[in-house]
């Protein structure tokens, strides 16, 4: 898939650190989300990809660096008010209100979420619930759902603050291969609405198929970028994933 | 409000014609008098303390301290010559002050951390108040006798200040607001990343939680006619209310006002004649209860009506 080349960043980190006690699980990284653009984001276990979204999400601030979301600096704001100001996110381990039913549930992010004149909350809701093919699912409590289920409400949930960037953390692991598509087939229609996307995976085929550009990282700094055929090629990935060759 | 409907308002005036039509009833004596105004401060109290302790999951042990503020305001106001229903709104506002001061920096802690300082506040008030000559000190105060209101406008104040306390609490149950609470108690993290504001959010519905709780102190205040630290900053109070509640149904509407009723007949009828450890029999029954219905009465009665319905409508 050819990326668009050149678009203005609309996600750039530059120099973040962030450090738990003694552990460094950010190393002073850059990134950059061109404008239209979906970035994959991967790297082997504790690579640092989940603190990356923490950190841009305003989860954690960053111990240094500078973190800004359309050239407007976001790294010392509190998560609401980046959600506000366009950039959402999902959870690894979805994250849902139990007690609400699924349209309330992406209710809240179509009421709270960034405000955009001529739509109201509720339609807003009403067409992220379809565009995640919850629609047959709407009045069922949240906590009927399956896992796929809650990975696509999440989404919803995300989607519906009508974000600009959308970070996606690993939504289609434990999925089937059906489930699997169905994700990466919402994750186009998304980029086509013009929502730019850091998504994080481990599935290569799903990452691999949709990503404009790679990021990888290793240790918490940046080992590789570029597309998805260049990275797969590249040395230092292959180590990281499956370590040295035992002659060298 | 948007989320206030018609049918809430057509509710409201029936719960309060009802109450007016059952009045001659409860009005009969002084005794039943005096169990109809408890049972409208307890309703105004749960249901104030269900918003906070209920929608945004914060379990709040320290409500007298409110309901204490209002109480005086009121008494001192009203000793200082101001008619007891001109007192009211002083003694809402006064303690939403008092809670937004404590509540603020409190509310950022969640769960049990949140629940150990609102013990705090409470016993710290209770002791400063104690030591308060200018409102009486241990000895409290004691108000005007021959200015009392006498049972009916007494039963009618409490009548409107219950039903007005359920409103409200339907009102923000259907709000935005009410779903930000529910959002961030199922998941504060998860609520922030939607751009819920979760500070504001708690400090807004405590504000409101504690002006009605001031507004049943101060209520308190003029059918006793006698306010006393050790009663109305009472750590007893608070810990009724969250037995209230829990007996009744939390985060519910009518959770509140069933729990209300329940503790109060309880308290009459049953644990009377066990007197100073009455508590302690209602927190075992509050064990019992939570082991064999974690919701509450309501979820079941509601179950039960639908039940009704479906058989006979």
């Amino acid at each position: 898939m050819s990326g668009p080349a050149g678009g203005s960043a609309l996600v750039e980190a530059r120099g973040v650190v962030k450090r738990f006690g003694g552990l460094t699980a950010v190393h002073g990284l850059d990134l950059t989300l061109r404008e239209g653009e979906i970035l994959g984001l991967i790297g082997p276990n504790g690579a640092g990809k989940t603190t990356l979204f923490n950190l841009l999400s305003g989860q954690f601030a960053p111990d240094a660096g500078k973190i800004l979301l359309e050239g407007r600096e976001i790294h010392h704001l509190p998560s609401h008010r980046i959600c506000r100001l366009g950039l959402a996110r999902t959870f690894q381990v979805p994250r849902p209100f139990l007690a609400m039913t699924v349209s309330e549930s992406v209710l809240v992010g179509a009421q709270f979420g960034r405000r955009v004149p001529g739509t109201t909350a509720s339609e807003t809701a009403d067409r992220c619930v379809a565009l995640t093919r919850l629609e047959p699912r709407r009045n069922a409590p949240v906590h009927s759902l399956n896992l796929a289920e809650r990975k696509r409400l999440d989404l919803a949930r995300a989607l519906a603050t009508r974000p600009r960037v959308l970070l996606v953390d690993e939504v289609a692991a434990g999925l089937n291969p059906t489930e699997v598509r169905e994700t990466v087939g919402i994750l186009r229609e998304v980029h086509a609405a013009g929502i730019g996307i850091i998504y994080v995976e481990h599935v290569m085929e799903a990452v691999m198929d949709i990503s404009h550009r790679v990021h990888v990282l290793d240790h918490g700094a940046t080992i590789a970028i570029g597309t998805p055929a260049e990275v797969t090629r590249d040395p230092a990935v292959i180590e990281a994933y499956l370590g040295r060759s035992a002659g060298s | 409000m948007s989320s206030f409907t018609r049918r809430h308002l057509f509710l409201g005036v029936g719960a309060l014609g009802g109450l007016a039509l059952i009045a001659p009833l409860l009005l009969a004596n002084p005794y039943s008098s005096r169990l109809a105004q408890l049972l409208f401060m307890n309703v105004l109290l749960a249901s104030a303390w269900n918003l906070v302790g209920g929608f945004a999951g914060q379990i709040s042990f320290g409500n007298a301290s409110l309901f204490g503020v209002g109480a005086y305001a009121t008494s001192m106001l009203w000793l200082a010559g101001f008619h007891p229903f001109l007192t009211m709104p002083a003694a809402a506002l006064l303690a939403a002050l008092y809670g937004v001061a404590w509540g603020w920096p409190c509310l950022r802690l969640r769960g049990p951390y949140f629940a150990i300082a609102t013990i705090g506040v409470a016993e710290a008030t209770r002791i400063v108040a104690n030591h308060i000559e200018a409102a009486g000190g241990a000895s409290g105060l004691t108000l005007p006798l021959e200015q009392d209101l006498g049972p009916v406008l007494l039963y009618a104040l409490g009548a409107v200040l219950a039903v007005a306390s359920v409103l409200v609490s339907a009102a923000v149950r259907r709000s935005r607001l009410g779903l930000g609470l529910i959002a961030l108690r199922e998941d504060a993290q998860a609520a922030a990343a939607s751009g819920v504001n979760v500070a504001r959010q708690q400090v807004t519905v405590f504000a409101v939680t504690a002006a009605l709780t001031g507004l049943a102190g101060g209520y308190y205040a003029v059918f006793t006619l006698y306010v006393v630290p050790e009663k109305v900053f009472g750590f007893d109070l608070s810990i009724s209310l969250v037995l209230m509640v829990l007996v009744g149904g939390i985060g519910t509407v009518m959770g509140p006002v069933l729990g209300a009723g329940i503790y109060l007949f309880l308290e009459q009828f049953v644990l009377a004649s066990l007197a100073d450890i009455h508590l302690a029999a209602f927190g075992a029954l509050l064990i019992f209860i939570i082991l064999l219905e974690p919701r509450g009465a309501a979820p079941r009665l509601a179950q039960f009506v639908r039940l009704i319905r479906r058989r006979f409508g």
